[in-house]
């Protein structure tokens, strides 16, 4: 009974987050990945105020409420409204950019260190029929109720409710009845937002610490809570939330802490497979909008002659000479990012699925080929081609399911199952050593000989890029590039025409996960120690800004963008710990302003950026 | 196989039915069309014309009802097994890939029946075993293969066929990127990916949206073509002229019910349909949404 109180108690703050998810994507049909980031801000900010500053309860709550609602007028003045009639993965691509922003930007700030949150309010103090219970807990379901009546007479009952629910169903028509749809949902974004962060001070107050990195976690906590109440129902939400406390609340009390990541993932997972509509919402019936379409297209990738090829080919080799030790390190890592960034290029830049998660097959791959390796004692060849079989195979089987959706279920699932994955690979200890992670993980062999010098392993991990980059460039001259173009850029006609869209996206996907796997195998043997804190989201950030960077369709994107995003950190060393605050800003503005990247020949602007009734003219 | 259970018609649908929340937008429509011959349905805006085509060539799921073709049922395929069936489609608002030249548009037409370089394709219909047909197209489509090339050139002259169907308007166009294309462009693209695959049954939304006259008398005699040929098409259109020419049988939707179902000279002397189709004053009153639908009807 008290475990389904506490369950209750958090559910509601789900709940309160994943209003905020539902509502943002009720109004505008975009899932707002900033919005963990914004929960995180809040939990901060109500620290600060509360702790350093010393103010009462009440000017914590106002002072997080209006803070964190004008920080959702930013995220949509920013990320939102330059994109105009953009597709959506624009969207998902800038507010998961602001998100690393914010994420990054609050790590410097407040440090990333796990602070204490005061105590405001007593807990465990008050005790009715035998269980005991706090005001805080009471205060928290108070103000969690309260925030949904308040919301729900407010989109029922009032006229800008009315023009809320208005936009939410056709924003076309809505524009057309002088609703002011850009101010509507910039107002769904300050609500959502506001509701985030007050949500980030009850669950600081609650759980009574907070840290910067509770970000993600609780991001993906209100993905789970509004996908199973059913993404855009508001009911559902609250519904979703509180069933995901209670899972999480019993599963803890059974397996203890480190089972509440691997229960929300598991949900998120487990819903998008069984029910994707959740329980009260519905996926759209004919979702006719490509996620990528032209967005990324209107600059054609560069080609180059063979003998230019084979001149910048040349040219990488040579850099052995001059450089030091500690440059081909960092060289050999570059060529290993953009291994596994080149997995990205089949399955997002060929097929069109945005993933967000490909940090998962990585690990697959990295862990599979260490186990082999130093517990099985196999050779590296044979540990090689295991990582990259098992990384496909798991991770086609993980999402399998979810291929017959579209757009930002897929972002989702594979979100998910990223994190599930990493969650595992700390939760299984016997397997993967837990948190302490794999030592000597041994070199790769050519021939018999151990390939360990900065030199050797330089020239190996560039060999091993080229032939892959072959391979995938091959791929998408085939008939089979086309097959892909075509599930990529119009579902509903490509599978009229024949193309069974699941099946293909699959096989992007497994071909992908399959690369990222071997890329693993590589980066377990250069850098000889893995563990699960490495396989973080920012690793799959990396992967997604290298190839927006570098150019989505061509491989040699992978090498642009991975030169610059390794290279550049490593320049500006004294930066170090902001670089993945400048991964996120180089993302934001590389989608907002050159989203072909920058291996492509621009011959016309991008469609948001012409005149609205040409780009309308285009799209039709 | 199953039995051919009604007649020797090639598509037999029976009461089909769908709704949308509380909205009956299909309400029991039953039609047949035999070997060679041109349907059409015609009807107001909203009188589920479209939605009905959806539900024949499955990109909707019906709540109720059988569609037939060859005697085989189609309602529960998805929309890429009823391609190889033999059914293929056009869609009201030109959806070609935009990324792709023209060439590769129409070759994209070509999946429902390319066998070349796609081995182990009886698979393809089991989940999980479908990887080793996948999986085997990948390594042909790395590794390549003369019979492979040899399909190549064979694909490129049917292409070349296709387009040459629409003369000179589609032709110049062929290697260029279909978003760069006119609306009627992209319509000539979607028709010519549909019939690259010799379909059984062609089934059209609208060919002739957003074109002028010209382009119009140039679709029509497109189809009259088409048809001296034996193709079997079932059509949806709103310019009554080119329907009242092409068809040998039209079938009226008014609120997602059949009202009528006849020859072009029976429909046009029917009364509901008149008073469907034109409101209640008789030939001058035009609800229709073109300028050209208002001149034939009346």
């Amino acid at each position: 009974m008290d475990i389904l109180l506490a369950g209750i108690i958090s559910g509601s703050t789900y709940a309160l987050i994943a209003l905020g998810v539902s509502l943002i994507y009720g109004v505008s049909n975009i899932v707002n990945f900033a919005h963990g980031a914004t929960f995180a801000i809040g939990a901060m900010l109500g620290w600060f105020v509360a702790s350093v500053l010393g103010l009462p309860l009440w000017a914590v709550l106002i002072v997080v409420i209006v803070s964190t609602g004008a920080l959702g007028w930013v995220i949509h003045f920013i990320a939102i409204k330059p994109l105009g009639s953009a597709p959506p993965i624009a969207a998902l691509l800038t507010t998961f950019a602001i998100g690393i922003i914010l994420d990054n930007t609050s790590q410097r700030i407040f440090g990333a260190e796990t602070r204490r949150f005061p105590t405001l309010l007593e807990q465990g103090n008050l005790e009715l029929f035998g269980f005991r219970f706090g005001t805080l807990g009471i205060v928290i379901l108070a103000v969690s109720i309260g925030c949904f009546i308040a919301l729900a007479l407010f989109i029922t009952r009032t006229k800008y409710g009315r023009a809320i629910r208005a936009t939410a169903q056709d924003s076309e028509a809505a524009e057309q009845m002088g609703i002011p749809v850009e101010r509507i949902r910039a107002a769904a974004f300050v609500i959502a937002s506001a509701l985030g962060g007050l949500a980030g001070v009850l669950v600081g107050m609650y759980y009574s610490n907070v840290s910067p990195s509770i970000g993600f976690m609780a991001g993906v906590q209100g993905f789970a809570a509004a996908t199973l109440g059913g993404l855009g129902s508001l009911a559902g939400a609250v519904v979703g939330g509180v069933v995901l406390g209670i899972a999480e609340a019993f599963g803890v009390s059974l397996w203890g802490d480190t089972a509440r990541q691997l229960i929300t993932f598991g949900v998120l997972i487990l819903v998008l497979w069984i029910r994707p509509g959740g329980f009260l919402g519905r996926v759209p019936a004919v979702g006719s909008e490509p996620m990528t379409g032209t967005f990324f297209g209107a600059g054609k990738p560069l080609k180059l002659k063979p003998w230019q090829y084979a001149i910048l080919a040349c040219a990488a080799i040579l850099v052995v000479f001059p450089a030091s030790d500690y440059i081909l390190r960092a060289g050999s890592l570059v060529w290993i990012y953009a291994l596994f960034a080149l997995s990205l290029t089949v399955v997002s830049g060929y097929a069109g699925q945005i993933v967000l998660g490909q940090a998962g097959a990585l690990a697959i791959g990295a862990y599979t080929s260490a186990l082999l390796m130093t517990k099985a004692e196999w050779s590296f060849w044979p540990s090689f081609l295991a990582a990259g079989l098992v990384a496909g195979v798991i991770s086609v089987i993980l999402v399998a399911p979810t291929w017959r959706l579209r757009g930002h279920y897929v972002s989702m699932a594979t979100l998910g199952t990223g994190a599930f994955i990493a969650a595992l690979a700390l939760n299984m200890p016997w397997l993967t050593n837990g948190a302490r992670g794999i030592f000597a993980i041994p070199r790769p062999d050519l021939f018999g000989f151990e390939i360990s010098g900065a030199t050797s392993m330089y020239l190996f991990t560039f060999v091993i890029l080229l032939v892959f980059m072959l391979l995938v460039a091959r791929l998408g001259n085939s008939h089979l590039g086309r097959t892909w173009a075509a599930v990529r850029e119009d579902e509903v006609a490509a599978a009229s025409s024949g193309i069974h869209p699941a099946a293909y996206k699959s096989l992007a996907f497994g071909i992908g996960s399959a690369i990222a796997g071997f890329a693993g195998s590589l980066y377990a043997s250069q850098l000889t120690y893995i563990e699960p804190g490495q396989f973080g989201i920012n690793l799959s950030v990396l992967a997604v800004t290298i190839v927006v960077l570098g150019a989505m369709r061509a491989p040699m994107g992978v090498i642009v963008g991975s030169l610059v995003l390794v290279a550049i950190p490593e320049v500006f060393r004294g930066l170090y710990e902001w670089r993945y605050f400048f991964y996120g800003a180089l993302l934001l503005v590389l989608v907002l302003f050159r989203p072909q990247g920058l291996w492509a020949r621009v011959d016309t602007l991008p469609k948001w950026l012409r005149p609205r009734s040409t780009a309308r003219e285009a799209s039709k | 196989m199953t039995a051919q259970i009604t007649d020797d018609a090639l598509l037999v649908v029976t009461s089909l039915n769908k709704s949308f929340g509380g909205l009956h937008v299909v309400n029991e429509v039953s039609l047949s069309i035999a070997e060679g011959e041109v349907v059409s349905i015609i009807g107001p805006n909203g009188s589920g014309k479209t939605t009905t085509l959806n539900l024949i060539s499955g990109v909707i799921k019906a709540d109720k009802g059988s569609v037939k073709l060859a005697g085989a049922e189609l309602r529960s395929l998805k929309p890429h097994r009823i391609a190889e069936q033999g059914l293929t489609r056009t869609f009201q608002n030109g959806r070609v890939i935009g990324n792709l030249t023209v060439r590769d548009n129409v070759l994209v037409g070509l999946e429902a029946v390319q066998r070349t370089g796609r081995p182990f394709a009886a698979l393809r219909a089991i989940p999980g075993i479908r990887w080793i047909p996948l999986l085997a197209e990948t390594v042909v489509a790395i590794v390549g293969s003369p019979s492979l090339r040899r399909q190549r050139v064979a694909d490129n002259a049917a292409v070349d066929e296709q387009i040459a169907r629409f003369g000179e308007r589609l032709k110049p166009r062929t290697e260029d990127f279909s978003y760069t294309l006119s609306y009627a462009n992209r319509r000539r693209t979607e028709i010519a990916r549909a019939l690259i695959s010799k379909p059984r049954l062609l089934v059209l939304d609208e060919p002739t949206a957003g074109m002028n006259q010209t382009e119009t008398g140039e679709v029509l005699q497109q189809l009259l073509d088409l048809k001296a040929d034996g193709q079997t098409m079932l059509l949806v259109e709103h310019k009554l002229d080119l329907v009242m020419t092409v068809s040998d049988r039209i079938i009226v939707l008014d609120n997602g019910r059949m009202i009528a179902e006849g020859t072009p000279e029976e429909i046009r002397s029917d009364p509901r349909v008149i008073e469907a189709y034109l409101g209640k004053r008789g030939g001058h009153a035009a609800p229709a949404d073109t300028s050209t639908d208002a001149e034939t009807a009346s």
